[in-house]
């Protein structure tokens, strides 16, 4: 079977259209991310300000982040599913009811512990972060586990080393790293 | 030398090769998806995919969710070698000229 180099440059310019296609597909869950990148970088950057109490990043997170799943479940049923049976379809069962329960305890211990509202917030960004770091392990996305650990840092260097500053520092460096994230795997090809 | 398969070669096939490697591993697309996608016709549509489950490149199943007809279709491990010695091939055309 022989080709001329237009007819394989064609060939190759319909795999790359016919694969853009799945885009919105595959990439619809990113959207719940930006939100909550977004979030995060006004309630943190306004509590540095007394503008807003920080605790309003938290609920609305939460509020964001069932309502964004909500609707990407229902838009994206049954358009694709992972195969039945398959460690991925297993995976993805799981993964929400683990998320269920971490943020039930989030929440509880939210009640019972009482902390100041630096250390709530931190308590937030990592319990987040650890799922994304989770979620990063089970599966195998380098790039969660990256972004999951690179948060949790940076919150943290903030927290000790400049604690008059904490609100505008997570702001930068936990809701900032989640809207360019998610904006930079929506626009990638 | 990676080669050309035959079988991938036809363009609306090619396409549908294409949106299945797309999707990842363990994922199965809605015939209605693809038909929505290439802009083909349930018969057309139906025959391509036919051609391509008898190559042994994709698996289609059939279900009901939420007690409606549903058809699934899913690349298969060989499907995807042979997508991408095709789209390897043809990436070897535009390099050798």
């Amino acid at each position: 079977m022989n080709l001329s180099r237009d007819e394989a440059q064609a060939a190759l310019d319909d795999i790359h259209q016919a694969t853009a296609r799945t885009y919105p597909l595959l990439r619809a869950w990113l959207y719940s991310v930006l939100v909550i990148g977004i979030v995060w970088t006004i309630a943190f950057g306004l509590a540095q300000w007394n503008v807003l109490s920080p605790i309003w990043s938290a609920g609305e997170t939460i509020l964001v982040g069932v309502v964004c799943s909500f609707l990407f479940a229902q838009w994206l049923t049954p358009v694709v599913r992972f195969t039945p049976g398959s460690r991925s379809a297993f995976l993805h069962t799981r993964l929400p009811i683990f998320y269920a329960v971490l943020y039930a305890f989030f929440i509880l211990w939210q009640f019972m512990l009482d902390l100041p509202q630096a250390q709530l917030a931190m308590l937030w960004i990592t319990v987040v972060m650890l799922a994304t770091i989770t979620t990063g392990i089970l599966l195998q996305q380098r790039l969660f586990i990256i972004v999951g650990v690179a948060i949790t840092v940076m919150a943290s260097i903030g927290y000790w080393a400049i604690p008059q500053y904490f609100w505008l520092w997570v702001a930068i460096f936990a809701g900032l790293p989640l809207i360019g994230v998610s904006l930079y795997l929506l626009r990638r090809r | 030398m990676p080669e050309l398969n035959e079988v991938i070669h036809q363009p609306a096939r090619l396409r549908i090769m294409a949106i299945l490697a797309a999707v990842s591993t363990e994922r199965q697309v809605t015939f209605s998806f693809l038909k929505g996608a290439l802009g083909l016709t349930d018969g057309n549509l139906g025959a391509h995919l036919h051609k391509l489950e008898e190559a042994g490149f994709v698996t289609i199943t059939k279900t009901f969710v939420r007690q409606k007809p549903q058809t699934y279709v899913e690349i298969t491990e060989a499907g995807r070698a042979a997508f991408e010695a095709h789209r390897a091939a043809l990436r070897a055309i535009l390099a050798n000229e």
